[in-house]
């Protein structure tokens, strides 16, 4: 497939799928009508809370979210692994700051650390070392009936999921009109760092303990994965002695 | 609480594309990437329901859900380091040294 026309088609079928999405949600106990009644609604509430208006916030969000899945695009279009990785970093960026807006700060800062961070790293350390990226056939090559069945329940799912989602405490008035419930006010402490850590070593110590056992497995696990075997590992510990007993 | 529905709808755009990844591509790496895509869409989708009920609990499982993505990366990587170092190939439809 010419990759250009993957892009195109890409962005089309994730536009589609908004579309559908948003037809789906008219069609659900809850249209939204527009943005401004919402953004009237909870305007006085958040007001308090918040420096951004619900508005300004909206359009932030959305901006942040179309950033992020042209960067997903990206991430599974571009032949190069290096620029996917690149894109991928943009993709989790831009979900870091979405984060911020939700008032996650503490997720935002371990987001943009550890993903963007220490995990892209990775990536880029091994595709560095695994060399040129190879000639790759994009598309629905092997087991394409698998493949098409495996892609329609994905988009099954979020045409089924996406409604659900739409209607989220939101409920119809006697007078006919969708009522959002506003998004609780919340102090400027939610999300912080003793906020999480109060859950974290209380409610939730084991999990907390079992992820860092599982840490310590995939650490060593990657060490023996990608360990050396060599076939002569005798001959050359016996090497090595004798060129250090010389020495 | 507009803001959040429409969230919730991206990340579950965000997570099909992430299945569409692993779907089309044969490289093992964006494989990899895509599968962390996926990852990074369920995160999105337990802080906007964190942020919607106004508790903390989605955030400790996101906590829980990085440390899982960075050991899945690990030893993820790790396989396709070796063997790329045997087959001299990162493409999926190659992989068949288990068949053997």
């Amino acid at each position: 497939m010419d990759r250009r026309k993957l892009y195109v088609s890409l962005l089309l079928a994730a536009a589609a799928l908004l579309l559908i999405s948003s037809v789906a949600l008219a069609q659900a106990p809850s249209t939204s009508g527009g943005v401004a009644p919402h953004a009237q609604f909870y305007a006085g509430k958040l007001a308090s809370s918040k420096k951004l208006s619900p508005l300004a916030m909206l359009w932030a969000m959305r901006v942040l979210a179309g950033l992020m899945l042209v960067g997903g695009i990206f991430t599974i279009g571009s032949r190069n692994p290096v620029v996917a990785a690149l894109c991928l970093v943009g993709t989790l960026f831009c979900t870091g700051i979405i984060f911020l807006l939700l008032h996650a700060t503490f997720i935002a800062a371990i987001q943009v650390l550890v993903y963007a961070g220490a995990i892209m790293v990775l990536f880029v350390f091994v595709v560095m070392s695994v060399g040129h990226p190879e000639r790759e056939e994009i598309g629905l090559s092997r087991g394409i009936i698998s493949k098409l069945i495996g892609g329609a329940f994905a988009v099954m799912l979020l045409l089924r999921v996406s409604p659900v989602y739409m209607s989220y405490q939101r409920t119809v008035n006697a007078a006919g009109e969708i009522i959002s419930k506003a998004m609780p006010p919340v102090s400027s402490k939610y999300g912080n760092v003793e906020h999480v850590g109060k859950l974290l070593f209380s409610d939730y110590l084991f999990p907390f303990e079992a992820i860092s056992i599982l840490l310590l497995v995939a650490i060593v696990g990657a060490v023996m994965v990608t360990r050396h075997r060599r076939r002569d590992d005798n001959k050359g510990a016996a090497a090595a002695a004798a060129s250090a007993g010389e020495g | 609480m507009t803001m959040i529905n429409e969230l919730l709808v991206f990340a579950a755009v965000l997570f099909v594309i992430g299945v569409i990844g692993v779907i089309i591509r044969r490289n093992t790496l964006i494989v990899l990437m895509s599968v962390e895509l996926m990852l990074n869409a369920a995160n999105l989708t337990f802080i906007a329901f964190s942020r919607a009920r106004g508790d903390v609990l989605g955030h400790g499982f996101t906590l829980m859900i990085i440390a899982l993505a960075a050991a899945e990366a690990a030893v993820g990587l790790a396989i396709v380091v070796a063997v790329f170092r045997s087959h001299k190939t990162v493409n999926v439809d190659k992989f068949n040294l288990m068949k053997r």
